[in-house]
């Protein structure tokens, strides 16, 4: 079955070290892409049955797939 | 979409060439090697040899065994579509169905194979010619209408690189940069600063943001920028291209917030903290978008900076963002402030405005009202943010724009500058001391939040 890979961010709690818990992140079929110390993040790849298994991870208080920014609509630069 | 090749008089500039011309280089790499290089000929650095009729061959065989040269062949690619991006390893490439062979100027030059080579009459080659940057139709004719001459400068022809580099940037996404409005450029002229900076009270005040950090995360600064010679500036990028703004968001939106208090010659002031120190973080590529997590890592590296101001016009129409509040509250707990722009969709505040601990602001516009585009529901305080003069990339130096884009780096500004008056100021403190001293508008707060930021 073909897998819907993205990127998503993980929003921890600051509980555990966020090394620890980007390990948890990688048993639950994630790729850690960064981890952001000072604002509690790591930003990672995977499907959705990954960010499920992500939500019951300790420390974490919410996966949400990355929306992504830019400059502005057109118009409005 | 048609092209044309803008027609210049062939020169040697075999002494011009330079990096960033090989065979894989962008045109963005091109440009910015010609800026680095002061070229004005428009040449991306490479060089076309067209071989003689029947020649080509013999020709290809040279390159090869004559020159040493590792080379691709157009037919060995599907329907012979040649990406050059995909030939990082090749000296040259060879187009045999129009007998010419485009060579990288590094390989060219080692090997005498440039445009002031002497071809022995034996040779398979009929001419060697520079390769020039080539436009669509409406690129060169703004080009030519910037330069605003028929028999333009040759000095200035840079200025055409990077207006169509701007051009092209704004047809691939569908946007238009506001043109710029004489009216108002007349009226910063006789201000002596532009109507943003008025309105905000930017002029009289004594502050400067001296000893104070403002990050801008946006698409880089032009480094080389006459405007911000001398001062500290700090740059990192997280989108895998080099600071250098060649977009001009972002150059636009650090003139406004840290530019110089006094611009050469007859600019009006259009720089708000001009002491600041300046952190530019380019989170958003040369097209103007994300790439990865790359607006987050630069949040993080303006915390991990403790940069007291953090501004950020970027966003996009989506609903509140856990992480995106996450970092925002992060800044506060170590006494920063997080400013966004709210968008410019005519619709609800969009991302990371939207966060509740992240400083949403809207646009106004001359007569002090919401901007038509600005986004508006959860929105701290207004700014200007249309026809909005500062700074873009060398050689253009000066544009207008249009946006909330424009109006959050006026409350960075302003922000840097309150937080100059008192160490106490940071973090939420400074949030709520710029709602406080904001100026009353009519409007609704749902539209222009507290009101217009003021400078203390």
């Amino acid at each position: 079955m073909a897998t819907n890979k993205r990127d998503w961010v993980v929003t921890t709690s600051g509980d555990r070290p966020l090394d620890d818990v980007a390990m948890d992140l990688k048993q639950s079929g994630f790729k850690v892409a960064q981890l952001h110390h000072e604002i509690g993040l790591i930003t990672v790849e995977g499907d959705a049955a990954a960010a499920e298994k992500a939500r019951k991870v300790k420390g974490v208080t919410d996966v949400s797939a990355n929306v992504g920014a830019d400059v502005g609509p057109p118009g409005s630069t | 979409m048609a092209s044309r090749k803008t027609t210049r008089t062939r020169k040697a500039v075999a002494a011009s060439d330079g990096g960033g011309s090989q065979i894989s280089s962008s045109a963005e790499e091109m440009m910015l090697a010609a800026l680095a290089r002061g070229d004005d000929s428009f040449h991306t650095g490479r060089f076309l040899a067209t071989y003689k009729e029947g020649a080509f061959d013999a020709g290809y065989k040279s390159l090869t065994d004559e020159h040493g040269m590792r080379v691709a062949d157009a037919r060995d690619f599907d329907n012979q579509a040649v990406s050059l991006d995909t030939a990082s390893s090749a000296d040259a490439v060879v187009f045999p169905e129009i007998g010419v062979a485009l060579i990288g100027g590094d390989a060219a030059r080692q090997r005498g194979l440039t445009a002031s080579a002497e071809l022995a009459t034996d040779s398979a080659i009929a001419s060697i010619d520079p390769e020039y940057f080539v436009f669509h139709h409406a690129v060169a004719d703004e080009v030519l209408r910037t330069l605003g001459t028929g028999s333009p400068n040759p000095g200035e022809y840079l200025r055409g690189f990077l207006r169509a580099a701007e051009t092209i940037a704004r047809d691939l996404r569908g946007a238009g940069i506001t043109t710029p409005a004489s009216d108002h450029e007349e009226q910063a002229l006789a201000l002596g600063a532009t109507w943003g900076l008025v309105a905000c009270k930017v002029p009289p005040s004594t502050r400067s943001g001296a000893g104070i950090k403002v990050a801008v995360l946006d698409t880089g600064l032009d480094l080389g920028h006459p405007d911000f010679a001398g001062r500290a500036i700090t740059s990192a990028t997280f989108v895998g291209q080099p600071v250098q703004d060649l977009h001009s968001h972002g150059t636009h939106c650090i003139g406004t917030s840290c530019g110089p208090q006094a611009p050469a010659g007859s600019t009006p002031r259009y720089g708000i903290a001009y002491r600041a120190a300046i952190f530019a973080g380019k989170v958003l590529n040369n097209s103007g978008g994300s790439v990865g997590g790359s607006v987050l890592a630069g949040m993080n590296w303006a915390v991990a900076n403790r940069c007291q101001v953090i501004s950020m016009s970027l966003g996009s129409q989506a609903p509140v963002q856990p992480y995106y509040t996450a970092a925002g509250q992060a800044a506060l707990n170590n006494g920063l402030l997080m400013i966004a722009a709210a968008g410019n969709a005519a619709a609800p505040t969009g991302a990371p405005a939207n966060s509740p601990t992240i400083f949403s602001v809207a646009a106004v516009d001359t007569n002090l009202m919401p901007a038509s585009f600005s986004n508006f529901g959860k929105i701290e305080i207004s700014a200007p943010g249309v026809n909005i003069f500062s700074s873009v990339p060398r050689p253009t130096r000066y544009g207008f724009k249009s946006g909330t884009s424009m109006a959050t780096p006026h409350v960075a500004g302003c922000a840097a500058l309150w937080a100059e008056t008192a160490a106490t100021l940071r973090g939420t403190s400074l949030w709520n001391k710029l709602r406080q001293t904001a100026k009353p508008l009519s409007s609704p707060a749902t539209a222009v939040g507290a009101g217009l930021v003021q400078a203390p």
